[in-house]
């Protein structure tokens, strides 16, 4: 997809957020998800998934639980409580970002509200 | 019913991630989960692949970039956990209620020796010995389980370096004395007793390193689900 790369800077937002939503997820399961939030439009690579979770997991933004399923391991992630700070920094930060960006593409619609 | 994949057919997927030189047993687990699931959703989507075309149609989208990609940011993340740890547990040494117990016991101890008539100066090499003995059990303990690819849990560091402190300050103490108290041999043992000490915040804190380490890199049971 042509849009992915304007997600990319913001996966880790999104996982955090999904994360607060549902609790815990797995890998696959968050892949889902957004292919489902966003009708299909972003797909998130397993190559952008995986490394942007275990960098969360090492901040220690996120914890770990196996279960059994299905006959294999199931990696669990669910967010920290400096998980939830950081969440909640990063929606501060996305949200700033697009308040500016509509400022950039279309100044007058923002002056007249 | 949707198509599950047996226990057997999993343990091919890990011998083939396995054969991938995928190093980490989280990695190689979260891999096979992901290319299982991906194959279950299409089963039960209705597809009549079989399993072997199945499998060769995801590991085609999942592609040779994505695995390296995976293990690397792994590996990368999981020493920046383990320094975090490292660095974690390096400051619980110095807190004060550790710190303050061992000192206070130490000048308690140091107090009664000192008070000791002659002939039960045997009491003082007393300690020594059992703590001697007392590290030597506990360290072949913890080689067993390093051996045994387990590593040593924080609170296992924290028991090894207060029973090292302490070892150390009866020999340095013991030492001292036999040497006569002679002045500049209180800095000559004060800087022994500092080295001693921060070896025994290193040897442990790096046991653990490397125990969590090869705990991950290798060993299938260290995540076996009770």
């Amino acid at each position: 997809m042509a849009n992915n790369k304007l997600y990319k800077g913001s996966l880790s937002t999104i996982i955090l957020k999904l994360l607060e939503e549902n609790g815990k997820m797995y890998g696959y399961e968050i892949t889902q998800k957004v292919k489902e939030l966003t009708a299909g439009e972003l797909v998130i690579t397993e190559g952008a998934l995986y490394p942007a979770l275990h960098k969360l997991e090492g901040d220690g933004f996120l914890t770990v639980e196996y279960a059994l399923v299905n006959n294999r391991q199931r990696k669990y992630y669910t967010l920290t409580s400096a998980g939830k700070e950081e969440k909640a920094a990063k929606m501060d930060e996305l949200r700033q970002f697009v308040e500016q960006m509509q400022f950039l593409l279309n100044p007058k619609s923002t002056f007249n509200g | 019913m949707a198509r599950v994949l047996t226990k057997s057919e999993i343990d091919q997927l890990y011998d083939f991630v396995a054969v991938k030189d995928i190093p980490y047993y989280d990695v190689q687990s979260e891999i096979v989960d992901h290319l299982a699931s991906l194959m279950e959703d299409r089963w039960a989507k209705g597809s009549q692949l079989n399993l072997e075309q199945m499998f060769l149609e995801v590991y085609k989208e999942f592609g040779e970039p994505e695995w390296r990609e995976m293990w690397v940011s792994k590996q990368k993340a999981t020493w920046i956990q383990l320094w975090l740890e490292a660095k974690d547990l390096v400051m619980r040494f110095f807190r004060l209620p550790l710190l303050l117990w061992l000192m206070l016991a130490i000048l308690v101890v140091q107090q009664i020796v000192e008070k000791l008539p002659e002939q039960l100066s045997i009491l003082i090499y007393t300690p020594l010995v059992v703590q001697v003995g007392l590290l030597v059990v506990i360290w072949m303990i913890y080689f067993r389980r390093l051996s045994a690819n387990r590593y040593l849990s924080s609170d296992a560091c924290i028991h090894i370096f207060a029973l090292e402190f302490w070892v150390a300050f009866w020999f340095l103490r013991l030492l001292y004395y036999s040497m006569g108290k002679v002045d500049w041999n209180v800095w000559l043992f004060a800087t022994a007793y500092v080295l001693i000490v921060l070896l025994s915040i290193v040897i442990p804190t790096m046991l653990r390193i490397v125990g969590v380490r090869r705990s991950i890199a290798r060993h299938r049971s260290f995540m076996k689900i009770s």
